[in-house]
């Protein structure tokens, strides 16, 4: 059995257990909205609020871990998020070699459809 | 010598005053912002540079440079100028029918040419608070990379006061 066959169920396992946000990807090509489970990952500062708070002086830096191979549509660089009503830019997807994915977000200061 | 504070704040008046830029931002002119420097309630500078939300425009007072530059000449006000421009994937300028959003430096030569509110001049042939300020030297744009990787453009603004105004 190959590495990727025994690390294969990990992504989804991990997420199931340590699953604390929901994010909703806003596709640049108009596809249907998906919303998926994640794991915050530590970012290069850390802020003054908790990621994900809709407060107006919450965190403006979201990195965001995914599964990302079963989604259809694989999110890319200019596509835009929603974590808890705020609305973030995924302006880096850093993808590894077992299927999951970080996405790196930016808050931004209007709606994603905008 | 005039207030470091003062020079900050008619820079980003001067800035909130182009509609062009402020189209770039959401047409929101408050999201250019001048950074100051109040200990206990401020973040460090590396801090609001990282939190700087998109689009945005923050300004920074540098240095006071003090100095017999040219015998009339001996202050001189260092500016920095971070550029987080709007999505460009997503975002237009201009309504729905509109265009997409623009490069940093091109931003920066929209707040360097184009002219300032009601006037017929723009930021490099103004001298602000009425004549105190001279116009500035020639601008510099950079380029940085920020704590995360992402690029970051920089404009660099030194502008010399008039006497010991």
């Amino acid at each position: 059995m190959s590495f990727s066959d025994i690390i294969s169920p990990a992504t989804d396992t991990i997420l199931s257990f340590l699953g604390s946000f929901s994010v909703t990807i806003h596709y640049q090509d108009q596809s249907p909205d998906v919303t998926v489970t994640a794991i915050t990952k530590n970012p290069a500062m850390e802020e003054d609020y908790v990621p994900g708070t809709a407060n107006p002086a919450g965190v403006t830096n979201l990195l965001l871990f995914v599964h990302f191979l079963p989604l259809i549509v694989a999110p890319r660089k200019g596509d835009t998020a929603t974590v808890n009503g705020v609305d973030y830019d995924i302006w880096q997807v850093d993808v590894d070699r077992e299927g999951g994915a970080t996405l790196r977000m930016r808050r931004r200061n209007q709606r994603f459809d905008q | 010598m005039l207030d470091p504070d003062l020079v900050l704040a008619a820079v980003v008046d001067a800035f909130q005053s182009i509609p062009a830029v402020v189209s770039e931002l959401a047409d929101d002119p408050t999201n250019i912002i001048g950074h100051t420097y109040t200990y206990g309630t401020e973040d460090s500078i590396a801090r609001a540079i990282y939190s700087m939300r998109s689009p945005s425009i923050l300004v920074a007072y540098l240095d006071l440079l003090g100095g017999n530059f040219d015998g009339a000449t001996i202050w001189k006000h260092r500016l920095e100028v971070y550029l987080r421009p709007k999505n460009a994937a997503t975002g237009v300028v201009g309504g729905m029918s509109g265009v997409p959003a623009a490069s940093p430096p091109h931003v920066w030569w929209l707040l360097m040419n184009s002219v300032l509110g009601s006037t017929f001049q723009n930021f490099r042939q103004t001298s602000l608070l009425s004549g105190s300020l001279m116009l500035c030297d020639t601008p510099t744009l950079k380029h940085r990379t920020d704590e995360q990787g992402a690029d970051l453009w920089v404009g660099q603004l030194v502008i010399p006061e008039w006497g010991d105004a």
